[in-house]
């Protein structure tokens, strides 16, 4: 429910600029993996997550994004079976993106950066912290139609955590972006 | 100008990263687990070890930057052969260093484990199990930032060696700034 209310918010809050001139808007979807690094205590999981997509020219733009993600039981560490879960992660972030071109049909490259707020829980050990981190980018979009690309893309995130450490993770995931309005 | 502006933008957003950050081991640091295996030496229904991880490898690489001990647990072998139910609990002090072992567990200790009732066979307390009873973790997590600290046992309605156990492990998560 509360994931639903997220989505919802995000549409509420780009809903507004739609008419904007200049502005193109869109939104997508994706979903892929989420490998964590250096993290002896996590094994490899999943991530999906709602963007939105505001370019404000064909190669500068912003993405609003949600993403629920969820990291893989560690298995055997050193030979010892841990036996718990896999933290979740779950953040909510803007980036900044040049390239990706909306509206244009074709292979379409792209880099990002961009700053969020990434909470991570276990329910097994307790661990439970909220902190800004950012991450960044490449990736590439095929344009089907002036309104649909196909996308994948390749995120590195460093969420913060106490002692000025980070926890860190790629994610590797493939979407699907819908652009809205007929002047493309 | 329009892409000028937008590649100033991630410049200064990743600027804005760095100067939000300001520490190095933000970018370059990691999560271990280090599992410290023992036998009690155990005498009379009582237990005692002194833990001591400073020659890991692992512990060794973050020692100097330990920004969080983000998990400890237990895992525990005992085998009862008393008639009845044994109540085991345990505690963690000060590293005693060298010299005689101590017969009692000191007034100083912290109770890490509060009387667990141990039925008569084979028992398996795994690392799972012991993040829901472990109490005193915050004490816990300190010595373990240490890097050395007494663990000590303590059971009841046994005379130790009715009442073994067979292996015990402490297992840390820590996470830190590796090699700064």
């Amino acid at each position: 429910m509360k994931k639903v209310i997220l989505v919802i918010l995000l549409l509420a809050f780009l809903s507004p600029m739609a008419g904007a001139e200049g502005v193109k808007l869109g939104a997508g979807v994706f979903g892929g993996l989420n490998i964590p690094i250096v993290q002896q205590d996590q094994g490899s999981g999943t991530a999906f997550g709602v963007r939105g997509k505001l370019h404000f020219s064909s190669f500068f733009g912003a993405e609003p994004n949600i993403v629920f993600g969820k990291w893989g039981d560690p298995g055997e560490v050193d030979g010892f079976e841990l036996g718990i879960s896999g933290s979740s992660v779950t953040s909510f972030g803007v980036d900044l993106v040049l390239g990706g071109m909306p509206g244009t049909v074709g292979f379409k490259p792209f880099v990002f950066a961009g700053l969020g707020m990434y909470s991570i829980k276990n329910d097994d050990t307790d661990y439970d912290e909220s902190k800004f981190g950012f991450d960044g980018g490449l990736g590439v979009a095929i344009g089907l139609s002036p309104i649909i690309d196909i996308e994948t893309r390749g995120t590195l995130f460093l969420a913060g955590m106490e002692g000025g450490l980070s926890k860190k993770a790629v994610m590797i995931t493939a979407g699907i972006n819908y652009y809205f309005g007929s002047d493309y | 100008m329009r892409i000028l502006t937008g590649f100033l933008m991630l410049i200064g957003l990743l600027a804005v990263g760095l100067v939000f950050v300001g520490c190095p081991n933000y970018f370059i640091s990691g999560t271990v687990v280090i599992v410290e295996e023992f036998t009690f030496t155990a005498e009379h229904g009582f237990y005692f070890y002194r833990v001591d991880i400073t020659d890991e490898e692992d512990w060794d690489d973050y020692k100097d930057d330990i920004g969080l001990v983000d998990a400890v647990g237990v895992e525990l072998f005992i085998t009862s052969e008393e008639p009845g139910d044994v109540t085991f609990s345990a505690y963690v002090d000060d590293y005693s260093g060298p010299g005689p072992e101590p017969v009692s567990i000191p007034g100083t200790a912290t109770m890490i484990i509060d009387s667990i009732t141990i039925s008569p066979g084979f028992t398996h307390l795994t690392y799972a199990q012991s993040l829901g009873f472990l109490t005193g973790v915050e004490r816990l997590k300190d010595l373990v930032e240490e890097g050395q600290f007494d663990y000590y046992g303590e059971s009841t309605g046994s005379d130790g060696e009715t009442f073994i156990v067979d292996s015990a492990k402490v297992i840390m998560t820590l996470s830190g700034g590796a090699g700064s």
